[in-house]
């Protein structure tokens, strides 16, 4: 007996047609929920070198093995398909009631394949799913859609995650989003979700949850949630992660005016400090967290006052200090505009930063702009660059609605040095050139530059590294954080769980084991990381991934920092070249960066890999 | 934050489930545990306590649960129109469905603090 559904529900929105598909215990333990569960299925699932915008495409929703339950922090769900972003792995986590409600309809998992012949959403009603025309959600927002959906169905209870103009229009890095601030944010799950004409996800969900254990399960969350309400989690409560601007500030880390800079003059400006005495009206959490790291925030001054969104770092340092902007009426406006069309904030940040940079250069003037100013700092151009790229109006809004890396390749003139991503992902609001350790994460990623799959500046921030020192010993460093973070998204927790934790390995392996009823040992939850590591390189390299690919962009090597606590800093090639070896052998990889088939055998990928049809060398250190 | 309506609480009873809203961050784990402890599931609908949910929109957002206060002259009572469906229990004041008369009209839940009216 476990507790999992053991059941996965598959939807054809071509044929209009369902069936459930049994999954068995030993699936389930090997890759948990989540990212790896979701990656698992669909590999298993999507047909080699499909278009990521085409009906072939798959997506996954697979949900935590905790959804529903008193395990704090962890009622997260991820959502996985080919990234029309990167064109690898697009895994991504959002979480709260719709997770819970996916739970209570009784699915692990929900596989959309095809594409619906008009625009409609899926309505799952507990066991059975409809697909229903969405002609009257055309164009609506977000939150709307949400309203909309639950109006039509008649129920509060129905839970939905949806896109908005930007996922219709199939903006590469549209999001998803669900209980009206919860995004499924990165690598542009949004646009996969239009390409599919499927505007919304709706659940209902009736059935009570289970678990293993009630009694322990319950005494043993109550201690876990008292801890997560004490000094380790504090800063995530007040101020907010928008604490880290100044955090980041103080070290010179503070990505400025396209990664022009680690400092940003106006740095107190738009504090998070500043946020939570001016701005934020309450915090609030997702359903089941004890944490609570959603920082409520009204805007005051017009034109932007009618803005009301929760705010975080990344939000506030993309469309803030990246742009040059610090205006905080604006930032929160620009939030509240991408979280209602389903805009990734931080991809959006970046791109608009970059087509900046190219207004300052004169590669891009106003005859290419529509006539707007872009210098740094100019709010108004930002609000009026969003409604451009989710319209993907002609010129300057289709150019930057594909990224910038697609967008660099097409204006060119140098401009490629500049664009500010790895495999096509932007990057996040942390500076390489300052943190070794996080420089190299973010080039070996597999969903490309991500600070929440490869979370290196952890050590470098606190001190346990000498973050300005490049060392063969982070390759090492870095398989182990990315094998950690691999096991908080596959369990489902939230990462801002993760100090409350005194052993993770073998408290987290305890709580699957009350929870689900399955065996979990420390070490097969180590285990379990390194696979969905290995599972989600398995992919890539199915889809073509080169060597030359694990890299970063050229500015933080040719563009040393010019002031702050990092000033001068800057990566040599040959010491990410080493650190990228020494990472290579800490996984058990071949000198090219692929996996070789006795590491496949050790993680029980040789049967997944086979299917998959993925090019293996025989051993490592041997080119294929 | 003072409640609107003051409400008397039953003589017999000591102890109810109070929430302050401008505190409670809408996380339902109060409504898993309460579930978890009177049924052994957790199943919001079940629950002895209730969440309610306002996120950010064009008003500040709103969280708050609900839970039984056991009033005094229990307003829930009042509203109920099948005699003998809600009753109060004299040892603790908290009101309890009588299965067989209860129809399900739902008369008795608006009214403020909800004992089992709230539990359904």
């Amino acid at each position: 007996m476990y507790y999992y559904a053991g059941r996965v529900l598959h939807v054809d929105l071509a044929t209009e047609r369902s069936r459930i598909a049994p999954i068995d215990e030993q699936t389930l333990r090997a890759y948990v929920g989540g990212v790896g569960l979701g990656t698992r299925l669909l590999l298993d699932e999507l047909k080699p070198g499909v278009d990521p915008l085409g009906p072939d495409n798959v997506i996954v929703l697979a949900n935590s093995a905790f959804a529903g339950t008193v395990v704090p922090t962890a009622t997260k769900y991820a959502f996985v398909a080919k990234s029309p972003l990167t064109g690898y792995i697009g895994d991504t986590i959002s979480g709260s009631f719709f997770s819970q409600t996916m739970k209570r309809a009784d699915w692990d998992a929900i596989v959309i394949t095809g594409k619906a012949r008009r625009l409609s959403y899926l309505f799952i009603d507990d066991d059975r799913a409809y697909v229903r025309d969405a002609a009257a959600l055309k164009g609506m927002d977000c939150w709307d859609t949400e309203e909309a959906i639950r109006h039509e169905i008649d129920d509060q209870m129905v839970k939905v995650a949806s896109i908005g103009l930007a996922g219709e229009n199939l903006v590469r890095y549209a999001c998803l989003g669900n209980d009206k601030g919860r995004q499924a944010g990165r690598t542009g799950p949004g646009a996969v979700m239009g390409s599919k004409n499927l505007k919304a996800i709706a659940i209902r969900g009736s059935k009570p949850i289970k678990v293993a254990n009630s009694r322990e399960l319950f005494e043993l969350c109550v201690a876990y949630g008292k801890v997560s309400q004490g000094p380790l989690t504090q800063k995530y409560r007040a101020p907010g992660t928008v604490g880290n601007v100044l955090t980041c500030q103080h070290l010179g880390i503070l990505p400025t005016r396209n990664f022009q800079s680690g400092v940003f003059a106006h740095a107190e400006e738009v504090s998070g400090e500043r946020m939570m005495k001016l701005y934020t009206e309450k915090s609030i959490a997702c359903a089941g967290c004890t944490i609570a790291c959603e920082q409520v925030a009204k805007a005051h001054e017009a034109p932007y006052n009618d803005a009301r969104v929760s705010v975080d770092y990344e939000s506030l340092w993309a469309l803030g200090p990246l742009c040059g902007v610090h205006n905080m009426d604006a930032i929160i406006k620009a939030c509240d505009l991408c979280d209602r069309y389903g805009l990734d904030t931080m991809s959006t940040g970046v791109v608009i930063a970059w087509a900046m940079e190219c207004f300052e250069r004169g590669i891009l003037t106003r005859d290419d702009t529509d006539g707007l100013d872009l210098s740094w700092g100019d709010h108004g151009s930002v609000i009026a660059l969003i409604h451009k790229i989710v319209r993907r109006e002609p010129g300057i809004g289709d150019l930057l609605a594909d990224g910038v890396k697609r967008a660099s390749e097409k204006v060119g003139q140098g401009s490629e040095a500049f664009a500010m991503h790895g495999k096509g992902l932007e990057l996040a609001g942390y500076e390489p050139r300052g943190l070794q350790t996080y420089a190299l994460g973010m080039a070996v990623g597999t969903r490309g530059s991500c600070h929440n799959r490869s979370p290196g500046y952890e050590p470098d921030m606190g001190g346990k590294v000498n973050r300005f020192v490049a060392e063969a010993s982070r390759g090492q460093l870095v398989k182990d954080l990315e094998d950690y973070a691999a096991a908080f998204d596959s369990l489902v927790i939230c990462k801002f769980f993760r100090k409350c934790f005194t052993d993770f390995w073998s408290e987290a392996a305890h709580l699957y084991e009350l929870s689900t009823g399955l065996s979990m040992s420390a070490d097969d939850l180590r285990k379990v990381g390194e696979r969905v590591c290995n599972i989600k390189k398995l992919f890539n390299i199915r889809e073509g991934w080169t060597v030359a690919e694990d890299w970063l962009p050229a500015r933080c090597f040719d563009d040393p920092l010019p002031e702050g606590a990092s000033a001068g800093q800057a990566i040599k090639r040959e010491d990410l070249r080493m650190m990228i070896d020494a990472y290579y052998q800490a996984r058990g990889w071949t000198a090219d960066g692929l996996i070789p088939a006795e590491k496949l055998a050790a993680l029980d990928l040789s049967d997944v890999a086979d299917r998959a049809g993925v090019n293996v060398p025989q051993a490592a250190g041997v080119a294929p | 934050m003072t409640a609107a309506v003051p409400i008397r609480l039953s003589p017999a009873l000591q102890q109810f489930v109070h929430c302050e809203p401008d505190l409670c961050v809408g996380c339902e784990l109060c409504v898993y545990a309460c579930s978890d402890v009177k049924i052994g599931q957790y199943d919001p609908t079940r629950s002895l306590i209730r969440l309610i949910r306002q996120e950010p929109n064009e008003k500040k957002p709103v969280t708050l649960t609900m839970a039984c206060r056991a009033c005094a002259d229990a307003p829930c009572l009042a509203a109920c129109p099948y005699p003998g469906s809600l009753v109060v229990d004299p040892a603790t004041g908290i009101p309890h469905v009588v299965a067989d008369g209860c129809t399900g009209c739902g008369w008795g839940v608006p009214a403020p603090g909800s004992g089992d009216t709230g539990g359904g």
